[in-house]
């Protein structure tokens, strides 16, 4: 990058904030692409300083959080500025009163939880053990506090600028919604480096265009994402997860029909597969042997709600054939979520390398989805292990390299060109969240094409017509 | 009527109007053409600006006025209960003088004036109705003086299909032992179809014959088995004798034991004439002479009582839009076969002729009877 | 085009009997239930996509402005056609499609009236949420293009939260699909763009909702209170003690008075105000969170409370409620109504600032509103025949507004800009923001031909 631009930078920024020595760079890659610079604002006015040079120079800018997310998309075009919002971690205004939020992108998950949830009931978070004490009596809730009730993959790392621009969700998206539920309102820079808010603090907005929906999802394609407000609600009182075995997915989705079809209101319904299982519950460890699968039924609320829920869900899922099964409280509750969140982590440098691949559907078809999908990887040879949000219609497939797999390659190909049939003959779609293979580009890494991709084209060429917003990386290049 | 009387009357009620369209899916005009122009606040609305000069009086006004059922459904789903109806009725007044009407309404008028019938049948033979019923005398039930006079009304003295209504009341009212008589050639229409014409004014004759047969035979009840009937005399009559509906009289033979019934072992549902509830109010009696028959089963249909359905055959729309009065009869018998209900009883026989009417060109099997027929089936 | 050649051509589109333009009629479309109004140059009733995609090219090839509406219940003159054009009224596509329970969805036609969905569907124990106090007459397409909310909003979300996918008609009469049963697709969410746009952005013709379980049970009660102050801390220390209610509403004596002269919902005329609490979920816990509710209305010095014992009482409580906006005119001919929206919490000051610019401009104003959510509905009362009072009641409406706005809140909270608050939207957005509307707009519509004039000022 030449150095009139980088002097440019660094007066809006301060030299600290500004990397640009090429060996310091690499640990920025994105895929196979270095960036020119790397920039640490403070301040959304830095931000907008970063845009407005960046625009007059048609500089190119993908921003970066918690970097959870950039094995996300494809390789971008260019990448001459890498934003990262780590320095934008401020909590601009906590109304718990009015249940909203105010953050910048920056801050991380899991320290807006415990920061909303106040210090006594830290140890309720599903986000981090860190935040607890040993020994500290934790179901007691005698206090207020609350959550932003969205629950993101990875929550010790995500940022809140990243799960919303990815539109993260989690398990509890079946009672609480995701990103779009919960959000209010955003402030962001546009392509000409202006600050642009849109929303608020009420729930209730319909004043202009709903631009902050229009934000959820865009992966930083059409501004950078600054600060946004998000809607909380109160700590549920307590909350309890049923963990159950079952020898096949079709029991198990019988018990997830049979909850569904119930009027019960259970947080989240997670199918995962034995592996998993046995990791994440070690007290069913005797279900041992066979192609069973797992499902956890969390649920959250007042203590009556919760009781019930785990009573009936009992009941239901002996009907469906179940193995064994325990409810989790207190401790062994938070470990199991905290452990959860932590599944499908495809930035890892040690252990074996991992697809992983996200799968969505409407709701009827997951277990054909799922079931289908699995019997094609083992039919090819391919390890792989499944969870999902089984009320929900989204799961996630894991394929796994194995020491010995030669044509690997080939055969995930093979295997993500039947998935992806499989999708469209269902109406589903995939999306490739991790893949750290030089051969990425060949995969469908946003799957399936959409009937509304011309749109998306219009409203990219209407707010980023030099396209300096991460040029290539998102769907259809938009 | 005309501008400046219409100003007086309506502005005010109409003003009213926020457009919130509360309106709309209470009324059956509305929910078969799915314009605005037939919907109540469309009709209000062209009120309005015909007073405020934004509109004229003309064709396509007159299509919006006169497609009105006078139902009322509009009235009781507004929250400021703006009474559409009449101000759709004020409006045909002033587009009859205008000379903007269904022409077919000069007939009408002619033979209402000529005949004393809206049928244009020669008004001596309003009693024929009484041949179906074996073993009297011709003119059995015409009396020189009685303390109770049944109104029997245009419809059911020329319809055929209605004619078992008279019939069924005239048996029940003999064997409960009342002193009654009907009219025959002495009764004339009772001038409703005129208030739905936009031609009040030419009621007055009707009236004072009327009147004057009643204080000639010394009634002290007037009945009725037409709502309409009824409703005019209630509301445009000068008061004199006590009116009352055949089923109000009936719950009081029913009350005074002078009726012995056996049990019909049948499921039915009521249908509340316009012109008997929404708009004079009688809800209840109707359905007390129905529980008083042993073994009838009442089911509701999902609108009942003030929030009913018009049946497709009120305000003169059977005779200027009959296509349109047999849709809204269709809407009428989904909510009927909605109840299961083997019979749907009501009160009138406009509502008897458009149900059943329209249920036999659909080839729709419906067992359409009025209250009175019930209960005379019932009678020992 | 001459306008006859171009009704000619609407008329080979959707048959005859289907295009209006009678001066009647074009009066009749010129109105919603706002004040404002407008004429169109004619009305099309579409019977399928095909038809609309017809017409909507027409428009777009010779530059007619289209306007698509519902029932016309708009309360923010969205529907009124200001620059004239084709009315598209959906009488005619209000179809349920389909009902699919294994998915969690219904799929609608934009005709469908609100209300008939949701009966259709609790009949099967499911519920569509969004609750517009017009439900019985509004249609799904006018929900969808306002964002409607209802005040079950509080808990289950406003319109968008419901709506997963759209067959839409666009600018040019393109026809496509935007989401759909699948829950997670990548790339933007245009869905989430359209809802609310007020039929600016494109014109829906097929809708998939999202449908819910009914909950197993219901709790209604009518809290009412001296002073208007003690309901609205109320409703605050609810939220505060982590009670989300499904609904929490407010209604002040003057609209209590013009209520009860309408329906005996059995509010009583001499409270200052009283609260609509509803509580729902499973029937385990809800009497423990009942006791809850009563105990922190009574450390608000409640008056008395009353539970709905059975379901004709609870729709008893709601028939007043809901048909609230209507019944005030029976006090005087008009009104109208502020969707300012406040943080919660900022409620009784607010609320007393709203009576203040009442009590300074001589206006009688009557609040009914979702006071969970914070969103207020001061109904300023006058007769728009007196052009005085008119302006009077309209510059006060705006103050209102722009004391909601100073507040931390918004101009409107569900009724929509349309062209009611145009004047308004400075008060909440810099010329950048509204800026980045107008690209929306321009590249979702070039030629500003889907319902010109509305939503964003010029």
């Amino acid at each position: 990058m030449n150095d009139v631009i980088l002097r440019e930078l660094e007066e809006g920024l301060g030299a600290d904030n500004l990397m640009a020595e090429s060996s310091e760079l690499s640990a920025y890659s994105v895929g196979s692409v270095s960036p020119g610079a790397v920039v640490f604002p403070g301040t959304i006015e830095e931000v907008a300083h970063i845009v407005k040079v960046a625009a007059e120079n048609n500089l190119a800018i993908v921003v970066r959080g918690g970097g959870t997310k950039m094995g996300l998309g494809r390789d971008p075009e260019r990448m001459d500025i890498l934003l990262c919002t780590s320095r934008l971690g401020k909590v601009t205004d906590m109304d718990t009163a009015n249940l909203t939020v105010t953050a910048q992108a920056g801050m991380r998950f899991a320290d807006i939880q415990g920061a909303l949830a106040g210090e006594e009931n830290r140890c309720y978070l599903l986000v981090s053990p860190n935040g607890r004490e040993q020994d500290e009596v934790c179901f007691e809730r005698e206090h207020g506090g609350c959550f932003v009730p969205l629950d993101p993959p990875f929550p010790d790392m995500a940022t809140l600028g990243g799960i919303v621009a990815a539109n993260s969700s989690g398990p509890r998206r079946l009672l609480y919604g995701t990103v779009r539920d919960m959000l209010l309102g955003v402030r962001f820079v546009n392509a000409e480096g202006k600050i642009i808010g849109v929303g608020g603090k009420t729930v209730k907005n319909v004043s202009g265009y709903d631009v902050s929906r229009l934000i959820i999802g865009s992966m930083g394609t059409l501004g950078v994402l600054c600060e946004m407000t998000l809607r909380l609600l109160p700590l549920p009182e307590t909350a309890a997860t049923t963990v159950m075995g079952f020898r096949s997915l079709d029991d198990a989705f019988s018990l997830v029909d049979a909850i569904m079809a119930s009027q019960l209101t259970p947080a989240a319904i997670e199918l995962f597969g034995k592996k998993t299982g046995v990791r994440l519950t070690p007290q069913l460890q005797e279900i041992g042997g066979g192609d069973g699968c797992f499902v956890a039924v969390l649920a959250e609320g007042a203590s009556e709600v919760v009781e019930r829920i785990g009573a009936d869900t009992l009941d239901m899922g002996a009907r469906a054939g179940s193995l064994e099964s325990v409810i989790l409280k207190g401790d062994d509750h938070l470990s199991f979520w905290h452990d959860y969140y932590q599944l499908g982590r495809s930035d890892h440098g040690n252990g074996p390398k991992e697809i992983v691949v996200r799968v969505s559907c409407p709701i009827s078809r997951l277990k054909e989805l799922l079931g289908k999908a699995m019997n094609e990887s083992a039919a090819l040879g391919l390890a792989s292990d499944i969870f999902a949000h089984a009320g929900s219609g989204v799961g996630r497939i894991i394929i796994r390299e194995k020491e010995e797999g030669d044509g690997f390659k080939e055969r995930v190909l093979k295997w993500m060109g039947r998935l992806l049939e499989l999708c469209i003959s269902i109406s589903g779609n995939l999306v490739v969240e991790g893949a750290a293979y030089p051969w990425k580009g060949e995969l469908p890494i946003w799957g399936i094409s959409r009937p509304e991709h011309d749109l998306m084209e219009r409203i990219k060429q209407g707010m980023d017509p030099a396209g300096i917003f991460s040029p290539g990386r998102y769907v259809g290049g938009v | 009527m005309n501008l400046v009387k219409l100003r007086k009357f309506t502005y005010e009620e109409v003003t009213r109007c926020n457009r919130c369209g509360f309106c709309l899916p209470s009324c059956p005009i509305y929910l078969v053409k799915g314009i605005e122009s037939a919907t109540p606040r469309g009709r209000n609305a062209i009120t309005r600006a015909v007073i405020e000069g934004r509109l004229q009086w003309s064709g396509e006004v007159e299509k919006s006025i006169f497609s009105c059922l006078g139902c009322g459904a509009c009235t009781a789903n507004c929250f400021p209960a703006i009474k559409t109806r009449d101000i759709v009725f004020r409006d045909r007044e002033c587009l009859v003088s205008e000379g903007i009407y269904p022409k077919i309404a000069d007939r009408l008028a002619q033979y209402i004036l000529e005949e004393g019938n809206i049928s244009n049948e020669n008004n001596e033979e309003r009693a024929e109705w009484q041949e179906l019923i074996k073993g009297i005398p011709e003119h059995y039930f015409e009396k020189e003086k009685a303390d109770v006079i049944y109104f029997v009304g245009c419809v059911a003295s020329f319809f055929p299909l209605a004619q078992k209504i008279p019939a069924s009341m005239a048996m029940v009212m003999e064997k409960a032992g009342v002193d009654f008589t009907v009219l025959g050639g002495q009764e004339w229409c009772c001038g409703y179809p005129l208030i739905g014409a936009g031609m009040p004014d030419k009621m007055d004759a009707l009236i004072k014959h009327n009147v004057e047969v009643v204080e000639r035979i010394g009634a002290t009840k007037v009945v009725f088995t037409c709502p309409s009937c009824y409703h005019t005399w209630k509301h445009f009559y000068p008061s004199g004798a006590e009116y009352l509906s055949a089923s109000e009289f009936l719950v009081e033979l029913l009350r005074e034991g002078n009726l012995e019934l056996k049990p019909l072992d049948v499921k039915v549902t009521y249908h509340d004439p316009c012109d008997l509830g929404r708009n004079t109010g009688v809800y209840e009696p109707p359905r007390k002479v129905l529980s008083s028959i042993p073994g009838v089963e009442l089911v509701e249909m999902e609108k009942n009582r003030q929030l009913t359905t018009c049946c497709g055959g009120g305000g003169n729309l059977e005779m200027v839009e009959p296509e349109l009065s047999g849709k809204v009869a269709d809407l009428k018998i989904a909510e009927i076969q909605a109840t299961g209900a083997d019979v749907v009883v009501s009160s009138c026989q406009q509502c008897l002729r458009t149900i059943a009417g329209r249920a036999r060109r659909r080839k729709i099997p419906l067992i359409v009877k009025d209250i009175t027929e019930l209960l005379a089936e019932a009678m020992v | 085009m001459e306008r006859e050649e171009a009704i000619r051509k609407l008329q080979e589109s959707v048959g005859e009997e289907n295009v209006l333009f009678s001066d009647v009629d074009l009066t009749l479309y010129g109105y919603d239930a706002s004040l404002e109004k407008g004429r169109a140059d004619a009305v099309v009733l579409p019977g399928s996509t095909d038809q609309v995609s017809l017409v909507v090219r027409l428009a777009y090839q010779e530059g007619i402005p289209i306007i698509a509406r519902g029932s016309g219940t708009n309360l923010s003159g969205g529907t009124v056609p200001v620059r004239g054009g084709i009315v598209l009224h959906f009488s005619r596509m209000n179809k349920i499609l389909e009902v699919d329970i294994p998915n969690r969805t219904v799929t609608v036609e934009p005709g469908v009236i609100t209300l008939d969905l949701q009966t259709m569907l609790l009949k099967q124990g499911f519920l569509y949420a969004p609750d517009p106090a017009s439900q019985k007459v509004s249609t799904l397409g006018g929900n969808v293009g306002e964002n409607s909310g209802g005040p079950h909003c509080l808990k289950y979300g406003v319109t968008t939260n419901h709506v997963l996918g759209a067959e839409v008609v666009l600018y040019d009469g393109t026809v496509t699909w935007i989401g759909g049963k699948n829950p997670d697709n990548p790339g933007y969410d245009l869905m989430g763009l359209i809802v609310g746009s007020e039929g600016t952005l494109a014109i829906a013709t097929k809708i998939i909702l999202r449908i819910i379980r009914a909950p197993e049970a219901i709790k209604t009660m009518l809290a009412i209170y001296d002073s208007i102050e003690d309901a609205s801390n109320t409703v605050s220390a609810i939220i505060a003690e982590g009670i989300v209610p499904a609904t929490l509403e407010m209604m002040d004596h003057v609209v209590m008075e013009a209520v009860e002269k309408s329906v005996q919902a059995g509010y009583p005329l001499d409270a200052a105000a009283v609260l609509i609490i509803e509580l729902d979920g499973l029937k385990d816990g809800l009497d423990r969170q009942a006791a809850k509710v009563l105990e922190i209305c009574k450390r608000h010095n409640v008056r008395e409370i009353q539970l709905a014992r059975d379901e004709a009482e609870r729709a008893r409580l709601w028939a007043g409620r809901k048909g609230a906006f209507g019944a005030v005119t029976r006090l005087r001919p008009c009104y109208m109504v502020c969707d300012g929206t406040v943080p919660r919490t900022k409620l009784p000051e607010v609320l007393n600032q709203v009576m203040e610019v009442g009590k300074k401009y001589g206006l009688l104003i009557g609040n009914v509103f979702h006071a969970g959510d914070g969103n207020l509905h001061p109904l300023i009362l006058f007769d728009e025949r007196d052009e005085a009072e008119k302006n009077t009641a309209m510059k006060a409406a705006s103050e209102i507004l722009k004391i909601c706005a100073d507040a931390g809140g918004t101009i409107s909270g569900e009724h929509g800009i349309g062209i009611e608050k145009l004047r308004e939207m400075n008060f909440i957005f810099t010329e950048d923001d509204l800026e980045t509307m107008r690209k929306i707009k321009r590249a979702m519509d070039p030629k500003d031909v889907l319902n010109p004039g509305k939503v964003i000022p010029n």
